[in-house]
């Protein structure tokens, strides 16, 4: 077994001694440690030799570097003996403390019921006085000195092992690899010690390396009190409470011990940072990054932008006339908040009509995408999430982006308006138009500008996406008066009209109702009753319905139908789920391992796929009627998206595939004229060989 | 919300009974018994049998419990034998300047320690955070004790600033501009673990809470930051740091019986540690169980208090 | 017609919530209601419904990871819902289980081939080299490379971890597998291999399945028989071809006309409306009268009995031998059927 740990160990080694605070934490430690146990073989005065005539020297005397105390003491031989017995109380405590506190607690979360009961109440309790009033009480009790008073901290301590440790295992309880292991035989001792107390550790290590600190500083107050360490016995916190008397006249008594107290502890709280760093699976998957208000766009290409931002005005001074009539004001105004498109009417007129007269014009398109590129830089690895996306959005158009996970349809997505979270995420090329006005590398007040106004998203969850603490009217009264000059009244009021159009039933009762007490079908709707807050132009529903049962999934889908027939939008719905796109698209575009491999009509794609991958995915997704049908199911896995493969991403999982997919990029290209919008597009060398 | 509140008030009643059976019987603990630690080593047999008769320390232990728990109920806590006056006077004249020095240390440590921890997390790899992580680092790892005489060294001492201990009342003395000024170097010293640990808290929730879905929904109806950090952030890492807000103050209150030793702060602190130093047991039964009311009850704020910031808590 | 290998004989499965201090006890959440099922050998029964109806529940009571508030579960004429220590262990070397979510059933910190060797050395007593030597063929079996025993489940891909899974619940050789979900955690692309491995292995091993899953889609692809489950109460049952080609209770319909198809760009002549009840408060009479589109004053008078229509073919509604009714008017306008009360 601890063979095939190793790697795991080392790599948290590795991530440990990569942080370099944890780093100097553990050389302050090591140092302090060896120090205290040399103590003995080191040529140190005896700490408690008194030597009257040698009263309260200061640091340098002669035989004396650190001086002496009221009582002639040499300090440098006390505070090496002092260290010596703190840290030994300190980890004593500590050691104590956790093996009772996480017994108590992994025991209580694991049989639950009255045992749990019992011990928590109990644990409670402790916890119902002051942390140090305790120990107090216990000292009072047992009488002054350092056993007790290192039983006193190890009791006051317990709760704290328990109550976290509780709380870590009733999550893990909870898990299928419990319910597995019973199902695999095991009994309960085997399942406590062997399956959880593994699992539960990290957090016990977790707990002792936050308490040790404590631990040591509260046996330091004890004995400052001299309720812990008796004389003439050396410890740190004596020391301090005998250097108070003398504290104006020889200031270094009392100082140095504190010092060393003050070393000491910081360095066990940069390991235990540093471990936690290492151990807690939150931490470790980067969780405590937060992301930026927008998505980084490469240096390069925001150099690039700039310029061609510059030539691009120039050009429009010279030939006025060259640009199309729907250039909205936006193009001339960077600014951004006079970007209000007066392009509207124009466009509206000719929206359904381009499919017949050859590509519109960027500045007709509500939304246009380019060559979009989007990575995630990892600390070794670069994940092309999304690579060369372009794709067309007509007004009042709806087209589907499919795909499985990892296709890079979610980035695509939230790349329109920099919602991917950065770090990791960087846009690298390409462009994102809102009928001509350039997204990418927009100044953040700009996006902020079209973000919920010209530009509105659907998330997938309904649950996570809602704020818990806000009334769902709130939050859609919110968006109403980001964008619109409305007093809080109107807003409230547009926000009940908004539940009223999402057909939430009994809207002015439910508008103060908050999100957890809505089913997840009326938070949907909720949800998109915010994405139509400002009358967008643009909604980007992001799977919002995978959350939901197919019943329920059915109303939004004809809702979200209904809305767009009605008000016009456009729509850009992602879902890996070919039947949801094609209730509502008209067009899709197939992803898969972060590029388009296909893209075309519904009717199109579904009744004559080109590209292998689309066709054998839908090949493989089982359908009602089609009884023990022998499902031809894609063998093997996508690539992993920082190892792409140097031809197409699909070769090696392709049955069509020959040499010359693998040798070199595969171009998506035009396989013929298309219809409803946008030509039909594919990403495979043999494609004229598809049949019908 | 009244029916949580009542709700809660009852819920206190087992804990308080708990606290009771915990202090009842780690008093019983004492080796010899209370008339002896009560009276000393010096009492007579006559004075010892007359005062276990009147502790019934003659009946049998659950008996005695109940005893002392009616006692309790109807306000005596007993008589300090070393003060020569009823525990509960003592007790309760020195409540005053602990729940003053506490309760500026807890506003103190909650204002300042939320403050950097927001403004670290927002601000993160940048060096404010740098500079407040290292402080806050400090602020966690620094005995209080030794804090409270390094500033007296430094503003009380060499500057002068502020005086070095010695408030012996709280009322009387030289009015409040007297008793804020006794209160600087106290309450700093007590506030700067609580302010640490809060700052760390609040900054590592607020990394937390600006992942999460909620807070790219708020990104995508176009609020400015200033809204998505402060109100929908903001609030959702109060729900984690209010519940340590409950500990801390206990803490504080723990903490204070090392600054009101160290600046003499007529305190139930500094009682507690004389009344141990001279064995006055009563006199450390009372100041416990007297603070640990008190903590329920500050605990049971704390509990309302999230229950106003979050709407899912009903219990 | 044999004897079933399995039967679930009025299994009920209520959660109580803690008592408050104040106020009544609240009422039980009613997870599952009074269920009857059969399951024979080589049979793979389906059981579909929405979240909440309490298909998991059911799957967990059977094992026996939950015990069910009243009921028998009886295999091969022994009920076995309260066997506890020795004898439940003894039955688990007969009836498995495969988790929905591949990840969290398998423990992080334990190899492969801890994890696919326990079974064999707690359940069938085998030394620890014996085991071993077995779980090389077990990952022969649910096609994964030997190699992999050394590795962590956080190596895997969920595809490759719910082999694993299949795997360890392979292990000793049961006769009856319990599958919750197991492949709704997946990209349909993996869905699919998954599903073509539970077929060649239930061919190649004459193994009985009862698959739980809320894609009618892939229960009818893998399943002969099928249970359709709302609010805890089994709506219709029969094989799999009745239900989905001819079904009797409209809640069938409605989750069969409810899946979106390429072929139906409008899809839905009957939807639903309004959110599934409270669990705890179901309504009076039949539990899907609030939201069904046929239902009349008897519906919520009483709850429908499960009754047999022929050929296994059962259903749980008053109107189940009645022609459906022509698509009624008011659904061309949606407002009309979505302000259906949802006061659920």
């Amino acid at each position: 077994m601890s063979g095939s740990v190793r790697p795991r160990f080392g790599a948290g080694l590795r991530r440990f001694f990569y942080n370099r605070l944890a780093v100097v934490g553990l050389g302050i430690l090591i140092a302090i440690a060896a120090v205290s146990l040399l103590a003995p073989i080191l040529p140190l005065a005896h700490p408690n030799i008194t030597d009257l005539a040698m009263r309260i020297m200061p640091p340098g005397t002669e035989g004396h570097v650190l001086g002496t105390d009221q009582l002639g003491r040499d300090i440098l031989s006390r505070l090496i003996w002092g260290t010596r017995i703190s840290l030994a109380v300190g980890l004593s405590a500590t050691a104590i403390a956790a093996i009772i506190g996480s017994l108590i607690g992994i025991v209580s979360a694991f049989y639950g019921g009255v045992i749990d009961n019992t011990l928590m109440r109990g644990i409670d309790m402790l916890m119902a006085f002051p942390y140090i009033l305790l120990a107090l009480a216990i000292v009072a009790v047992l009488g002054p000195g350092l056993f007790n008073a290192l039983i006193a901290i190890s009791v006051v301590n317990i709760p704290f092992f328990a109550r976290n440790v509780r709380g870590a295992t009733v999550s893990l309880v909870r898990l299928e690899y419990i319910d597995a292991a019973r199902l695999s035989g095991k009994n309960n001792f085997k399942i406590l010690f062997g399956e959880l107390l593994p699992n539960v550790m990290p957090v016990i290590v977790i707990t002792i390396s936050t308490t040790v600190g404590w631990m040591i500083l509260e046996t330091a107050g004890l004995s400052f009190l001299g309720l812990g360490a008796q004389p003439p016995t050396p410890d740190l916190g004596s020391m301090l409470g005998d250097g108070r008397s003398v504290i104006l006249t020889a200031p270094h008594v009392a100082t140095l011990p504190g010092l060393v107290i003050l070393v000491l502890v910081i360095g066990i709280n940069l390991v235990g940072d540093g471990l936690r760093d290492v151990l807690d699976p939150y931490l470790r998957a980067g969780a405590l990054v937060s992301p930026r208000p927008a998505t980084e766009v490469d240096a390069k290409l925001l150099a690039r932008k700039r310029a061609e931002k510059a030539d691009d005005r120039r050009a429009g001074e010279s030939e006025d006339g060259n640009r199309k009539t729907g250039a909205p004001g936006g193009a001339q105004s960077d600014g951004g908040d006079s970007g209000q498109p007066d392009g509207d009417a124009q466009s509206d007129g000719d929206g359904s009509g381009h499919s017949d007269g050859g590509a519109p014009h960027i500045s007709e398109l509500p939304l246009s995408v380019r060559n979009l590129r989007t990575w995630f830089w990892q600390r070794d690895a670069q994940i092309h999430a999304a690579d060369d996306v372009s794709f067309d959005l007509p007004k009042g158009r709806a087209l589907g982006i499919m795909g499985e996970s990892g296709s890079g349809k979610s980035v695509t997505a939230l790349s329109v308006l920099g919602l991917v979270p950065t770090p990791p995420g960087r846009i690298m090329d390409g462009s994102v138009a809102y009928y001509g006005e350039e997204l990418v590398g927009a100044p953040l007040e700009k996006l902020r500008f079209y973000r919920g106004n010209r530009i509105a998203y659907i998330f997938q969850n309904p649950m996570t996406s809602l704020n818990p603490l806000f009334s769902v009217g709130e939050q859609i009264a919110e968006a109403v008066r980001r964008h619109q000059p409305v007093t809080g009244e109107e807003a409230r009021a547009k926000a009940g009209e908004l539940m009223d159009m999402v057909q939430i039933p009994d809207a002015r009762r439910r508008i103060n109702d908050y999100p957890h007490q809505l089913s997840g079908g009326m938070r949907q709707r909720i949800g998109i009753a915010i994405a139509l807050a400002n009358d967008p132009d643009v909604i980007i529903a992001d799977e919002p319905t995978t959350a939901l049962d197919v019943t329920i999934q059915a109303q939004i889908l004809r809702l979200l139908e209904d809305l767009r027939e009605r008000y016009g939008v456009s729509l850009v719905f992602i879902s890996h789920d070919f039947g949801v796109v094609s209730a509502v698209c008209e067009r899709i575009v197939v992803m898969y391992a972060g590029e388009i491999v296909e893209s075309g009509s519904v009717e199109e794609i579904y009744r004559r796929p080109l590209h292998p991958y689309t066709r054998r995915l839908m090949a493989c997704v089982p359908k009602v009627g089609s009884r023990g049908a022998e499902m031809d199911a894609i063998p093997g896995l996508p690539p992993a998206l920082d190892r792409l493969p140097a031809g197409c991403r699909f070769a090696d999982r392709c049955d069509m595939a020959i040499e010359a997919c693998t040798s070199a990029p595969v171009p998506l290209e035009e396989h013929a004229n298309g219809s409803p919008f946008g030509a039909r597009e594919v990403r495979c060398i043999r494609a004229k060989e598809v049949t019908v | 919300m009244y029916r949580y509140i009542a709700r809660r008030l009852v819920m206190m009643v087992p804990v308080l009974l708990g606290i009771s059976i915990i202090v009842f019987f780690i008093m019983e603990l004492i080796p010899g018994d209370a008339a002896q630690a009560i009276l000393g080593s010096y009492a007579t047999p006559e004075n010892l049998a007359r005062v276990r008769r009147e502790l019934g320390l003659d009946q049998p232990l659950v008996h005695r419990y109940f005893i002392w728990l009616g006692n309790i109920l109807q306000g005596d806590l007993g008589r300090s034998y070393i003060l020569q006056r009823p525990v509960l006077d003592e007790v309760l004249d020195r409540l005053g300047p602990t729940m003053l020095l506490a309760g500026t240390s807890l506003m103190l440590a909650a204002l300042f320690g939320m403050f950097a921890g927001v403004v670290a997390a927002i601000k993160q790899f940048r060096w404010q955070d740098g500079l407040l992580t290292t402080v806050v680092l400090i602020g966690i790892s620094t005995p209080s004790f030794w804090l409270g005489l390094m500033l007296t060294l430094v503003f009380a001492v060499e500057l002068g600033w502020f005086p070095v201990s010695g408030m012996s009342r709280v009322v009387g003395g030289g009015g409040i501009g007297d008793i804020l000024h006794h209160l600087v170097l106290p309450s700093v010293s007590l506030a700067i673990v609580a302010t640490g640990v809060i700052a760390r808290l609040t900054r590592s929730t607020m990394l937390e809470v600006l992942r999460r879905d909620f807070i790219r929904s708020a990104r995508a109806k176009g609020l400015n930051e200033r809204s998505v950090i402060l109100k929908h952030a903001y609030k959702n890492a109060l729900v984690s740091i209010i519940p340590v807000l409950g500990i801390q103050t206990g803490f504080v209150i723990g903490g204070a019986v090392y600054i009101e030793t160290v600046f003499q702060w007529p305190g139930i602190g500094r009682m507690l540690v004389g009344a141990i130093q001279q064995r006055d047991i009563l006199l450390v039964q009372g100041g416990v169980v007297v603070i640990a009311a008190l903590y329920v009850i500050i605990n049971l704020i704390v509990d309302v208090l999230q229950s106003v910031v979050d709407p899912r808590i009903t219990v | 017609m044999s004897e079933p290998v399995l039967s679930i004989r009025g299994v009920r499965k209520y959660f109580s919530e803690r008592r408050r201090l104040f106020g009544s006890t609240p009422p039980p959440i009613q997870a599952v209601q009074n269920i009857n099922l059969d399951l024979y050998s080589g049979d793979s029964l389906g059981v579909v419904g929405e979240s909440g109806c309490g298909k998991s529940t059911l799957a967990r009571t059977i094992v026996g990871i939950i015990p069910p508030t009243s009921g028998e579960i009886v295999y091969r004429g022994s009920d076995i819902a309260s066997l506890k220590g020795r004898e439940r262990r003894e039955i688990y070397k007969h009836i498995q289980f495969v988790f929905q979510d591949p990840t969290s059933s398998l423990n992080p910190r334990k190899t492969v081939r801890e994890i696919l060797s326990a079974p064999m050395i707690e359940l069938l007593g085998l030394d620890k080299r014996e085991a071993e030597r077995r779980a090389q063929a077990l990952m022969d079996k649910v096609n994964m490379r030997p190699e992999f025993l050394d590795r962590h489940p956080h190596e895997f891909s969920g595809g490759q971890a719910q082999r694993i899974g299949i795997a360890r619940a392979l292990a000793t050789n049961p006769e009856v597998l319990i599958l919750d979900e197991p492949v709704s955690a997946l990209d349909v692309s993996i869905q699919a291999q998954i599903l073509q491995l539970l077929k060649s292995l239930k061919s190649d091993l004459g193994l009985t399945y009862l698959f739980i899953s809320h894609d009618l889609a892939v229960v009818d692809n893998l399943c002969d028989r099928v249970a359709v489950m709302y609010l805890g109460s089994v709506m219709e049952e029969g094989s799999a071809h009745r239900i989905f080609d001819n079904p009797r209770h409209p809640y069938t319909n409605v989750l069969l006309a409810s899946i979106p198809h390429p072929d139906q760009h409008e899809t839905t002549s009957i939807r639903l409306s309004g959110d599934l009840p409270n669990p705890a408060d179901p309504p009076p009479g039949c539990p899907f009268q609030p939201r069904c589109y046929r239902a009349t004053a008897q519906c919520s008078q009483s709850k429908p009995a499960l009754i047999d229509y022929g050929s296994g073919h059962k259903a749980a509604c008053f109107y189940a031998d009645a022609p459906e009714p022509p698509p009624a008017a008011p659904l061309e306008s949606q407002a009309v059927a979505e302000t259906a009360d949802v006061s659920g």
